[in-house]
């Protein structure tokens, strides 16, 4: 394991506690509230994933992504979807430079050459500049004229899309939807909330953030947590749990609620279990346990699952929400015995 | 101090075998049920003869018996299955460290750390094991810090009690249904066998002597035939038989003895002579009979007993002479005249039965060919039985009824003129002379109907006409001789307007007046 060998197990633990802790702490005197959000996003990062935040304008997700990203001390890059925007403006291209009397072409790195990558309205691009970041998000590396270039670890892009004025915009296909492993829907904020935003953004001090890592180990640091996160242990009873959401979740499917034959199309592919499993384990490290709990899988299922269930014509038309339908198998699903 | 491995598996003995005794006591209330109302089906069946006079068959008894002896032993059988099955199910590491986690609170971290330390997988099968794993090892034993299994897992008896009660009171619900089905009403047969069994027992209580003992028996064993419904009448009929042969047997030999001695033995035959319709001097004579006796235990009090009229000749006795054999005694004499009684009216019985027997064989129709009892003949020419003194015994139509005198008869004595009508019924039974009943001494082994409570008579069938059901013209009927003719109709008087009448046509008018 990568683990430093000096550390013993529970310092660790205590370690990423910490970290995480701190993080959610210095995005929170920027961002006010959305707490779930944050947590969210930091689980993300921790396991490897990528999340998808939906949302009206003006509620602060680029400020909230543009903080997490400040305070954990990592690159930042922000796209701006649009619909003319090419592959070749994220990836990056060949550019004809002069070097040293002689000219060649040399690689120029595009924004998705950083730590956190924001992709904002990513549903306002064409689904041609849309399939340029898959293969970032799951191999983490990029290929540019049979050249493939890795990009740098940890690798997190988080993409907003606004689920109004969807006129000229291009829904994320499924593939793309499923590399995200969470996506959070951020909602308006209640009153107080809203008079601490007045406050805090009106006035003339502005939060100062203190990073959590120092910049030039962040990375490293950063790595080594997510793979305490990875050394968290789950039971077979857990395992077969998540199975059973799956399998709950999946029209025609072992298990499969008559709710969830009758108004989705697809289930959640095998990422979805294996973002549960993930999601269980941040949970279970920010609870202090090295294992997996039941209630650390259920706090996943929503955010996990929510954006891998195909609905059919009937639920749209009807209205019922994937949350809907996730809601009732939460309620039905029992915990199976050892 | 016990590890978290050693806990979980002390944990899973312990939940396996509550769970293997709580499986079986789901059986134990019925299987106790069952047997219990098996044993209980014959005193339930006793007391609602006591109380009700319903009688639960013994072979119905038997077939319930059995049925609640099978119940019961199916529900052990069950048990012991159910038993075995809850310790197979509950014998998992697996799922004792998940029952040990939901009782500590450890959020499935004893779970985790039983799917990766569970003793009955080889180490080299396992998978690799975290490095976290210390850490979760520790933080089990320290959850597990103080975890007793026994006092964590206690046995609890009340809910399969509980539950199973239902089924147990649904075995006495049917096990009272069945006895509610199967008991009757006793038939007169059974009424008897179970008066003579009495008898039977209060002679085997006041028995002195072994034939006491064997008359018991015998009177048990003709209580048993009479019980009895396959045997046939004529097998109850010998026992009987036995039975009186007995009784006459003692009779004759106490009567011997008596005779030899020259005491009065039967003091309380004695009191059985009292209001027989015998003469003031046969009464006299009982009653020095009972003085003799009195005198002869030396306690003086004959002269008592005569003043009595014999009517408390042993009892004053027996009083006065202090003597439980005089007691005893009597005991004796009053089951003998009960026994005899009921041995009577046992023979009664089975007559009955016999003539309801052949009679359901003559009822018009059941059989045209077979001709059913003419008029004029004997319907009961075949007597009951050898003894003519017993009260079964029916006086018979055109039979000398001196013959059935128990104390030889007079045969001029005989009305012959009561057997010299004639009806077209056939003739009238003939009044013989109605039997008498003996007094103690009088003849042998005749019927002492004294402290009697009733006796039993039976009426002869009434003769069934050999028509076979079918209107016949009796040609023999008497016919009336004196002449008759019909008389004029009265003239009715007709108070319509002589239009309205009725013209009569010219050709009737000679005709009708």
């Amino acid at each position: 394991m990568g683990a430093a060998p000096q550390i013993s197990p529970d310092q660790r633990v205590a370690e990423f506690r910490a970290a995480f802790s701190r993080a959610e702490k210095e995005v929170g005197r920027v961002i006010v509230g959305h707490q779930d959000a944050v947590r969210k996003l930091l689980s993300a990062l921790f396991c490897g994933g990528h999340i998808l935040i939906e949302g009206v304008p003006g509620l602060g997700k680029t400020l909230m992504v543009k903080t997490a990203a400040e305070t954990l001390g990592l690159v930042f890059k922000r796209i701006q979807f649009t619909p003319d925007l090419m592959p070749s403006d994220i990836i990056g291209t060949q550019v004809l430079t002069e070097v040293e009397g002689h000219r060649e072409f040399q690689f120029k790195p595009g924004p998705i050459f950083a730590h956190m990558v924001l992709g904002d309205e990513i549903n306002r691009a064409t689904p041609k500049t849309q399939s340029a970041v898959l293969e970032a998000m799951e191999e983490h590396q990029v290929t540019v004229f049979g050249v493939t270039h890795v990009l740098e670890q940890p690798y997190i892009v988080l993409a907003t899309q606004n689920p109004i004025e969807l006129e000229g915009t291009y829904p994320l296909p499924e593939a793309q939807m499923d590399r995200f492993i969470f996506k959070v829907v951020i909602g308006p904020p209640k009153p107080e909330e809203l008079r601490e935003i007045l406050n805090r953004t009106t006035g003339a001090t502005r939060a100062k953030i203190q990073p959590v890592f120092d910049p030039a180990s962040a990375p490293h640091q950063i790595e080594t947590l997510k793979e305490l996160v990875r050394e968290v242990m789950v039971a077979e009873p857990l395992e077969r749990y998540v199975i059973g959401i799956i399998g709950a979740c999946t029209p025609g499917g072992p298990g499969a609620l008559p709710e969830v034959s009758q108004y989705l199309r697809f289930g959640p592919s095998p990422r979805g279990a294996q973002a549960l499993i993930l999601c269980g384990k941040v949970n279970a490290l920010l609870a202090g346990r090295v294992s997996v709990a039941y209630e650390d899988i259920d706090d996943g299922i929503v955010p996990c699952l929510r954006h891998r269930l195909l609905r059919n014509f009937q639920a749209e038309a009807e209205n019922v929400t994937s949350e809907a339908i996730l809601d009732q198998v939460m309620k039905r699903l029992k915990r199976p015995r050892a | 101090m016990p590890g978290p491995i050693d806990i979980i598996v002390s944990a899973r003995r312990r939940i396996a075998r509550n769970a293997a005794i709580g499986g079986f006591l789901y059986s134990v209330l019925p299987t106790v049920a069952a047997l219990g109302l098996a044993i209980a089906v014959h005193p339930l069946a006793r007391a609602i003869e006591a109380r009700h006079g319903y009688e639960l068959a013994p072979d119905r008894a038997r077939l319930l018996i059995d049925f609640l002896v099978f119940a019961g032993a199916a529900a052990l059988a069950v048990g012991a299955m159910r038993a075995w099955r809850e310790f197979r199910r509950a014998d998992d590491f697996a799922a004792a460290a998940q029952e040990v986690d939901e009782r500590v609170g450890a959020h499935e971290e004893i779970v985790t750390l039983a799917t990766l330390a569970d003793p009955a997988i080889a180490s080299e099968a396992r998978a690799p094991r975290s490095p976290l794993f210390p850490l979760l090892f520790q933080r089990a034993a320290k959850f597990l810090e103080g975890f007793d299994p026994i006092r964590e897992f206690p046995l609890r008896v009340g809910a399969p009690l509980k539950r199973s009660s239902i089924f147990a009171g649904l075995v006495a619900l049917v096990m009272m249904l069945a006895m509610l089905g199967l008991v009757r009403p006793p038939s007169p047969m059974q009424l008897e066998a179970r008066q003579l069994r009495k008898i039977a027992d209060e002679i085997a209580r006041t028995a002195s002597t072994p034939g006491d003992n064997a008359l018991a028996e015998k009177v048990r064993d003709a209580a048993d035939a009479l019980d009895n419904p396959s045997l046939p009448p004529q097998e109850k009929q010998k026992k009987l038989a036995a039975v009186r042969a007995e009784i006459e047997q003692r009779s004759q030999n106490a009567q011997q003895a008596r005779s030899e001695t020259g005491t009065g033995r039967g003091t309380g035959k004695g009191n059985s002579g009292s209001g027989s319709g015998e003469s003031r001097a046969e009464q006299r004579a009982n009653a020095q009979g009972g003085s003799g006796q009195g005198q002869g235990k030396g306690q003086g009090g004959g002269s008592e007993s005569a003043s009595n009229q014999n009517s408390g000749g042993s009892g004053q006795g027996s009083k006065q002479g202090g003597q439980n054999k005089d007691k005893g005694g009597k005991n004796k004499d009053q089951n003998n005249v009960d026994l005899q009684n009921e041995l009577a009216k046992a023979e009664a019985q089975i007559e009955t039965a016999g003539a309801q027997q052949s009679g359901s064989g003559n009822e018009p129709g059941s059989d045209k060919n077979q001709p059913g009892p003419k008029a004029g003949n004997n319907p009961n020419e075949k007597g009951p039985g050898a003894n003519p003194n017993r009260p079964g015994n029916i006086p018979k139509q055109g039979m000398s009824g001196e013959k059935n005198m128990p104390s030889g008869g007079n045969e001029s004595a005989k009305d012959m003129g009561s057997n010299q009508g004639d009806t077209h019924l056939g003739e009238f039974p003939n009044a013989t002379k109605t039997q008498r009943y003996l007094k103690p001494g009088e003849g042998s082994g005749g019927v002492n109907i004294k402290d009697a409570r009733y006796v039993t008579f039976k009426i002869p069938n009434a003769p069934t006409a050999n028509s076979g059901g079918r209107a016949v013209i009796d040609a023999s009927r008497p016919t009336a001789s004196t002449p008759y003719v019909n008389s004029p109709l009265a003239m009715t008087k007709d108070n319509s307007l002589p239009d309205e009448q009725q013209l009569v046509p010219p050709r009737y008018r000679d005709l009708i007046h």
